[in-house]
């Protein structure tokens, strides 16, 4: 059950229905607590308030600049630049302070608006600036001190007024009870806020898939041939030009690119090799089905190949057929209606749930982590037996706590991580920090590489220490290293860790969900035993002798363990 | 007329979660428990939707009781 706190200083409870909708087309269960007014202050400054205990997993803090400064578009301008000096400093400190008491009492993600900037107001271009200027460094100012804490974010509420227009202000609701939001600004709110709650709780889209005739690129390759199709930088080809050069940011942003397309394969790759007015080459997906099998099939394919779900992929087709095909049977996977108009192709991309909140270095070099991925299944595919294939990887892997430069690639892996997933706990930033303060918890990260490039940052362990007892809290492994036995190094190394502090036993729980059962298995190979776990507590609990622990199938492996 | 009656009382029983028979023309902020100034805007947007129309600032501080949004909605839209 995921727990969703709203506090604000103002109204903000009338937003929870239309929330709870949309939580609810995610699948995911979710309690809400609301905060308002005075209450806000007294929920977030008593560190045993209401607010506490019920536990939240993310906070949204939404603040009125009203609140701290009444009519301050109509009374800043006024002021002398010192005196707007201070009031800057003065709405800074507040709002640090309410975000530090909550960072104090909760690991929660913790999510805060800006402040919108009115397009005008009453006192004219004369003094408009005045106001939009000192709301606007005000603005960055809160950006940057609200960046710097931990688990924190700041969406762009100004940006969401800019997007639905100002008319959308109620002033009605807001001289009734200072909520001053219109209907279309409410659902943009709760769509902000999903992309975060979307991005925190590994629900982001992994993979875009595209279709090639008339989606890539303008016309059809099999009926225009290569020199009839466009994507040029001419009126006609641009609409595909901008698509392309989207895609291709968002591929170095770390999200993977595929095709699927009923093509004749040879055509498709000599385009790719000549055709002078591509932005994408081959290079740039991470596979290509191009065939004249149907498009649900080749989706699942990919998903196959990529080892990623179906859950994770978006397609993106020009054909309403496709579209209604793919829907029909894979509801999982988001089927995006391309716009009538193909200029407005590339605008549809920053609407496919793809946000990642932090750019880390494997986001950055996925693509080319991938392209190494595919010579590795060839080299499978070719080796004579799964053992030989392991034998002759040349895999090493590296074990070490996470320090606080990689604190945020272990947050992501907590989020992003389904299948080889013991427990799919959802740790934030300052929850990872927090484990690692405290001398009887640790965090393990493991790196790995092999002949054909570097995994990066792939397997996490969290680890409690309760008496002569290690709890495995967290013990996942990213997909890209699973099916290689690295799984057998990062679990020696938590056993090493929990040697190294006393502990005789070592005590490991599987909870299941939809995706992870590629790790049900696991705690019973590394020699754990089936027990009752503690009362209420969901999952299977199992538990071992450090000494009765198992390790085994490591021998094709190089660990280093710097614990 | 009769019609919008129903949804206006329909619409009253469900901002305000409680049973359509409970709800008469003396049904009030002073009698329904969530009719708050919260629970005014949440029933001013449910009506909006419902019924297709806008109230202004002057209409919403006359929506006190079914009665008194029967009259200014019959006002708004003459059927």
């Amino acid at each position: 059950m995921y727990h969703w706190a709203l506090v604000s200083n103002t109204t903000i409870a009338p937003l929870v229905p239309r929330l709870k909708q949309a939580v609810k087309r995610n699948g995911t269960d979710c309690e809400f607590f609301v905060a308002e007014y005075g209450d806000s202050n007294k929920q977030i400054f008593s560190p045993g308030s209401d607010l506490y205990t019920f536990r939240p997993d993310l906070i949204v803090l939404y603040l009125d600049i009203q609140q701290f400064k009444p009519m301050f578009e109509l009374s800043v301008p006024f002021e002398t630049p010192e005196n707007r000096e201070s009031l800057i400093e003065e709405v800074l400190g507040e709002v640090t302070g309410m975000t530090k008491a909550i960072r104090k009492n909760t690991p929660a993600a913790l999510l805060t608006n800006n402040f919108p900037v009115q397009p005008r107001t009453v006192l004219g271009i004369g003094l408009d600036p005045v106001y939009k200027n000192t709301l606007r460094h005000l603005n960055q100012r809160l950006y940057q001190t609200l960046s710097d804490l931990q688990g924190s974010y700041v969406f762009d509420c100004d940006g969401l007024w800019a997007e639905v227009g100002f008319e959308e202000y109620d002033r009605r609701f807001e001289m009734i009870a200072q909520f001053p939001f219109g209907v279309k600004m409410q659902q943009a709110l709760v769509n902000e806020w999903m992309r975060f709650f979307r991005a925190l709780n590994g629900l982001t889209r992994k993979c875009i898939v595209v279709d090639l005739d008339n989606t890539l690129w303008g016309g059809i390759l099999g009926e225009d041939g290569p020199d009839g199709i466009c994507m040029g930088d001419t009126p006609e080809g641009r609409p595909f030009r901008r698509f392309q050069q989207a895609l291709k940011a968002l591929s170095r942003r770390g999200l993977l690119l595929a095709i699927n397309s009923k093509n004749n394969m040879a055509d498709v790759k000599s385009v790719f090799q000549q055709h002078p007015d591509l932005v994408l080459r081959e290079s740039d997906f991470a596979t290509m089905q191009i065939n004249w099998d149907d498009k649900a099939t080749n989706l699942a394919r990919i998903a196959r190949e990529l080892n990623i779900g179906l859950q994770h992929l978006v397609f993106l087709d020009d054909n309403p057929a496709e579209r209604a095909w793919v829907r029909e049977r894979h509801p999982e996977v988001l089927v995006v209606e391309l716009p009538q108009d193909t200029a407005r192709y590339a605008d549809i991309l920053s609407h496919c749930e793809t946000d990642t909140l932090v750019v880390t270095g494997e986001d950055l070099k996925r693509a080319q982590m991938y392209q190494e991925e595919r010579q590795r299944r060839e080299f499978q595919a070719e080796a004579p037996s799964f053992e030989h294939f392991l034998n002759n990887l040349g895999l090493k892997v590296g074990i070490e706590p996470v320090g606080s430069a990689l604190l945020e690639r272990a947050a992501q892996l907590c989020q992003r991580t389904n299948q080889f997933n013991l427990t799919t706990r959802r740790h934030t930033v300052e929850a990872l920090t927090q484990f690692t303060r405290s001398p009887l918890s640790g965090v393990l990260l493991m790196r790995a590489q092999d002949r054909f490039g570097d995994y990066g940052w792939s397997g996490l362990a969290i680890t409690k220490v309760e008496g002569t007892h290690a709890l495995i809290d967290t013990f996942l492994l990213s997909c890209r290293v699973m099916g290689k036995n690295a799984e057998f190094a990062l679990i020696a190394a938590v056993a090493k860790w929990a040697g190294d502090r006393g502990c005789t036993h070592i005590n490991g729980l599987y909870l299941p969900t939809s995706k992870n059962l590629p790790c049900k298995d696991f705690l019973e190979q590394c020699g754990l035993k089936k027990i009752t776990g503690r009362a209420g507590e969901p999952g299977q609990a199992y538990e071992a002798k450090l000494a009765d622990l198992q390790i085994q199938r490591t021998d094709h492996l190089k660990i280093s363990m710097n614990l | 007329m009769s019609n919008t009656v129903e949804r206006i009382k329909n619409t009253i029983a469900s901002t305000f979660e409680v049973p359509m028979e409970t709800i008469g023309d003396e049904s009030s902020s002073q009698t329904i428990e969530k009719w708050d100034s919260i629970g005014q805007i949440n029933l001013v947007m449910a009506l909006e939707q419902e019924l297709g129309l806008s109230f202004t600032m002057d209409e919403i501080v006359q929506l006190k009781d079914f009665a008194s949004i029967c009259r200014v909605v019959a006002g708004k839209a003459p059927r």
